[in-house]
């Protein structure tokens, strides 16, 4: 463009420049055509006539129109393109939002169903990777995972997503290369603990000489103070011990982990205050949840645990308060309905917590507490049959979770147990087909030993309703 | 400035050069004279072509607006394209490096194309002088109407232009986005 432009036209337009009927030899240079600067403008413009016609046919470079055409082909591709990275890149955007708020478990959430969604656009479109989930959407999940479990569990999804190549890429990652030391050391003590291991899954295993099994092992090569004692307080837990016992494998624990100097909390600090619930010592307890929630307010178990306790204690107000702070801080995911049912129980409301776990299980069909929930409020309306279902349901989405993403946080004590009850109580009083009773009877048989499960004894043996163990004490199985 | 101005249109010069031929298109619809068929060098400003300015409201917003707009809705995509791959589909060198580099690819052409979408200050001068600088009579009113934010935003943006603040909002968008909002 002719540079003062804004001049030229203040001239030409908005002064009315007068060169009608002039002479070519008599103009002068300002009013000369601005192109040739031989004849005479034409009148309102800067150019002369036949500069004007031939200026206006200036033709367009060759190259420029390939370039135009190529341009909006590409970018009709980019278009499509663009159009099918766009969902999977919203959950991505959807995930690192929470992230951002420091909601890790709504983020794991978001993280998770990228790779979904993608898979999803990719069959739908029969192409093996037209949208392709990448190392660092990977990294992003995985570092969701640590921050909503602990890093033990990060570092076992490292070798279920990061395959071939991008194998590389988590030996080269300071973060992933963490999670894989962390998960080493873990390993390492497992293994060297793995004689003692092997009479623990013995069918009557004697605690007490693994638990000097595993007290012989300490201080020896491979074996870590602190996954020790973890593994002393799990052994504690699944034992016949006492509660006070556990809690002083958790105090030794506890002790170890403050000596090391390094923050273990996402190793014990849930279920140290589960220990401390369980010895009905409710306000220590709620002292470790709440650091839990401090650091993590989207974790779901500790706002579990803390509604829980306070549902035992009788303080309705405070859980209400938890959930209502749980469902503002993520929204409505799976563990708000999980919640919410729990609470509504917890009200005797059964009716709107049937409701709730069926919406819950109308929107997140691959949510093995979800089904669990559901199959409680079956059990407390007296349906079995459907109540069976999705107990059998559940332990299959927490196959599947564990078989898709190597997460085995599914398999839950209360799942097994919920699960048993409700085949019991099918099996019983359900009014399934042969063929079906054949079928839950195999699954009752498939539990090992004497059932230890207080309150499912006490509901079989009719000592209990089902009524009582859901809607009472602390709503829940164990 | 100058010197700084001429180095990001020939780094950015796919963008430019689609924006000058757009330019040039809509001078041949809109029968302006071009002088030239150089859309780079011999003082002419990169991205854009010489040409006489128009004369009434109409051709003097589409000369000022439309080539820079088709650069923004071509550009968009291949920018969107790359960017969402990288920094939201996380791809890496470890995944595939033919989708790696066509990413980067894209990215670059999408930032060439979207710091080409403003006119030279003239141009958009010259619609502002037109539609809001002369006496009122009435005549194109619905055109000045809904024409004045997109007018003034593009009189901004060719001023921000002229000082290559779109070049370094995007350099800084990517680095922010690739680092510390990663």
């Amino acid at each position: 463009m002719s540079e003062n432009n804004e001049n030229i036209l203040d001239e030409n337009t908005l002064d009315d420049i007068q060169t009608d009927n002039q002479p070519e030899e008599e103009f002068d240079d300002d009013k000369l055509c601005s192109f040739c600067h031989q004849r005479g403008r034409a009148p309102g413009d800067v150019y002369c006539g036949t500069c004007k016609s031939k200026l206006i046919k200036t033709g367009i470079p060759f190259p420029a129109w390939c370039l135009g055409i190529i341009t909006v082909i590409l970018s009709i591709i980019a278009f499509a393109y663009s159009g099918i990275l766009a969902a999977p890149s919203i959950q991505v955007l959807k995930g690192d939002m929470q992230m951002f708020r420091h909601n890790s478990f709504s983020a794991y959430t978001m993280y998770k169903n990228v790779q979904k969604v993608a898979d999803d656009i990719n069959t739908s479109l029969d192409k093996k990777t037209v949208a392709r989930v990448g190392c660092n959407a990977k990294l992003k999940l995985t570092k969701s995972i640590a921050a909503c479990r602990s890093p033990l569990d990060a570092a076992s999804t490292i070798q279920s997503e990061y395959t071939d190549r991008s194998l590389d890429f988590a030996n080269n990652n300071k973060t992933l290369k963490g999670y894989a030391a962390i998960f080493t050391r873990y390993q390492n003590t497992y293994t060297a603990l793995n004689d003692s291991i092997q009479l623990l899954n013995s069918e009557n295993p004697d605690y007490e000489a693994v638990l000097k099994s595993f007290e012989e092992s300490r201080g020896k090569k491979n074996v870590d103070e602190i996954f020790l004692d973890y593994l002393i307080c799990s052994l504690a837990e699944n034992s016949d011990f006492t509660s006070k016992r556990i809690l002083t494998c958790y105090e030794a624990l506890d002790k170890a982990a403050k000596k090391s100097g390094e923050d273990y909390s996402w190793l014990y600090y849930v279920g140290y205050a589960n220990a401390l619930y369980k010895a009905k010592k409710y306000d220590e307890a709620l002292s470790f949840i709440d650091d839990v929630l401090k650091r993590n307010e989207s974790s779901n178990t500790a706002a579990g645990m803390k509604m829980k306790i306070s549902v035992v204690k009788g303080d309705i107000d405070t859980a209400q308060a938890v959930y209502d702070r749980f469902e503002k801080r993520n929204g409505m995911i799976d563990a708000t309905y999980v919640l919410k049912t729990y609470l509504l129980r917890a009200k005797n409301d059964s009716k709107n917590a049937m409701k709730t776990a069926k919406q819950a299980y109308e929107k997140y069909q691959s949510v093995p507490e979800v089904y669990r929930q559901l199959a409680i409020c079956y059990l407390i309306d007296g349906d079995y049959d459907n109540a069976y279902q999705n107990a059998f349901l559940a332990n299959d989405a927490a196959y599947c979770l564990y078989y898709y993403y190597g997460d085995s946080s599914g398999y839950t004590e209360e799942l097994s147990a919920t699960a048993y009850l409700a085949a019991k109580l099918c099996k019983e009083y359900g009014k399934g087909t042969a063929e079906s009773a054949q079928y839950i009877d195999n699954i009752i048989s498939s539990y090992p030993g004497e059932i230890k499960w207080e309150k499912v004894n006490a509901v079989i043996d009719g000592k209990m309703t089902v009524k009582q163990v859901f809607t009472e004490g602390d709503c829940d199985i164990l | 400035m100058r010197a700084i101005y001429t180095i990001c249109k020939y780094f950015l010069c796919p963008g430019a050069y689609v924006h000058a031929f757009w330019e040039q298109l809509m001078c041949r619809i809109l029968k302006l004279p071009v002088e030239t068929k150089k859309y780079f060098g011999n003082g002419i400003d990169g991205g854009h072509v010489k040409h006489a300015p128009a004369k009434n409201e109409v051709s003097a917003f589409l000369i000022a607006c439309i080539p820079g707009f088709v650069n923004f809705i071509t550009g968009v995509w291949f920018f969107l394209a790359g960017f969402m791959n990288l920094r939201f589909m996380g791809i890496t060198v470890y995944d595939s490096i033919p989708i790696f580099v066509v990413s980067i690819v894209l990215i670059y052409f999408g930032v060439s194309f979207l710091c080409n979408i403003f006119p030279l200050r003239e141009d958009i001068a010259t619609f502002w002088t037109l539609a809001y600088k002369s006496p009122f009579s009435g005549k194109m009113l619905v055109l000045r109407v809904i024409a004045f934010i997109p007018a003034l935003i593009t009189k901004i943006g060719a001023f921000a232009q002229h000082y290559c603040i779109p070049e370094l909002f995007w350099a800084a968008f990517i680095v922010l986005a690739f680092t510390v909002l990663r």
